[in-house]
């Protein structure tokens, strides 16, 4: 594929996806992502499963989650910020 | 200011989900903001004619922005916008004719490579297609001779947007003519050559004054 100056390919589109969501992309970054949301399927579904992920933890509570994987998820996160 | 705007259908926004106040008889739809406070990170897009074919969707909307409006890559940015009317051109046929053009110019990029690479027939063959079927056909026929990298890459794309041909996915065959024009060049400007030849086509067929 030859590279496109201001073209985003999927890897870094997957590197922005939270940024896009929490609304901190440029201006310039934004019309990037969402001119390639325009052309690629696989993005843009990716964005809609990363958008449901969301809206399905914020309906979480804290006892809705067993206590062993909480602790276990706990655990991967520490190990995950030491390394 | 008065510009263009994409939008899902029952003018709805693409990326956002919301959903456009539509005109009513002669009156234009309300003024929308991109949020209540509006700040720089949060504005209503639009698109110039030479714009159109980078966010093309289901339905197409002349609209108005609030000055003053900002060009940035390819749209323009304001902080209020409001829909003016539906531009009833961009239907399915329009859709449909734009995604089979695209498609066909890939084909003609394809031929042009294997012209210079000496495959007269091939080329012959792509330069030739008028359906999608065409297309598939002239891509997945089996050479002879092994085919040089350009032209077999081209090849791929000629495949690709026989594949995805449909008017459902207009935005993705454009885009592959775009990037299979740059292939055929070598040269990634060839991608804003072949988007004008887009915008042409979509002015002239939807009466845009380009």
């Amino acid at each position: 594929m030859i590279p496109v100056p201001g073209e985003l390919s999927c890897k870094e589109m997957v590197e922005l996806m939270n940024d896009y969501l929490e609304g901190r992309l440029s201006p310039a970054e934004l019309s990037d992502f969402e001119r390639h949301l325009v052309f690629c399927d696989g993005c843009a579904e990716y964005l809609r499963q990363l958008r449901q992920l969301g809206t399905a933890a914020r309906r979480l509570r804290d006892e809705d989650i067993p206590e062993g994987t909480r602790d276990s998820l706990l655990e991967a996160f520490r190990r995950w910020k030491r390394e | 200011m008065i510009a263009y705007k994409f939008l899902a259908r029952g003018a709805v926004s693409p990326f956002s989900g919301a959903a456009w106040p539509p005109p009513s008889g002669a009156a234009s739809g309300a003024w929308v903001a991109a949020s209540p406070a509006p700040g720089p990170e949060l504005w209503i897009h639009g698109c110039r004619p030479a714009d159109l074919p980078y966010w093309v969707d289901v339905e197409l909307w002349r609209i108005e922005l609030s000055d003053p409006a900002r060009p940035i890559r390819h749209e323009v940015q304001a902080e209020r916008g409001r829909l003016l009317e539906r531009i009833e051109a961009w239907d399915f046929t329009s859709r449909r004719d734009f995604t089979l053009d695209c498609a066909l110019r890939t084909g003609q990029f394809a031929g042009e490579a294997l012209a210079e690479d000496g495959r007269e027939a091939d080329a012959r063959a792509l330069s030739t297609c008028r359906t999608l079927d065409d297309l598939a056909a002239a891509a997945g026929a089996r050479p002879q001779e092994p085919v040089p990298a350009r032209s077999r890459q081209l090849l791929g794309y000629c495949g690709d947007a026989a594949f995805w041909g449909r008017p459902s996915h207009a935005g993705c065959v454009s885009y592959i003519a775009a990037i299979a024009a740059a292939h055929l060049r070598g040269d990634p400007a060839a991608v804003e050559t072949e988007r004008a030849w887009q915008a042409r086509w979509l002015c002239d067929r939807l009466g845009i004054a380009a």
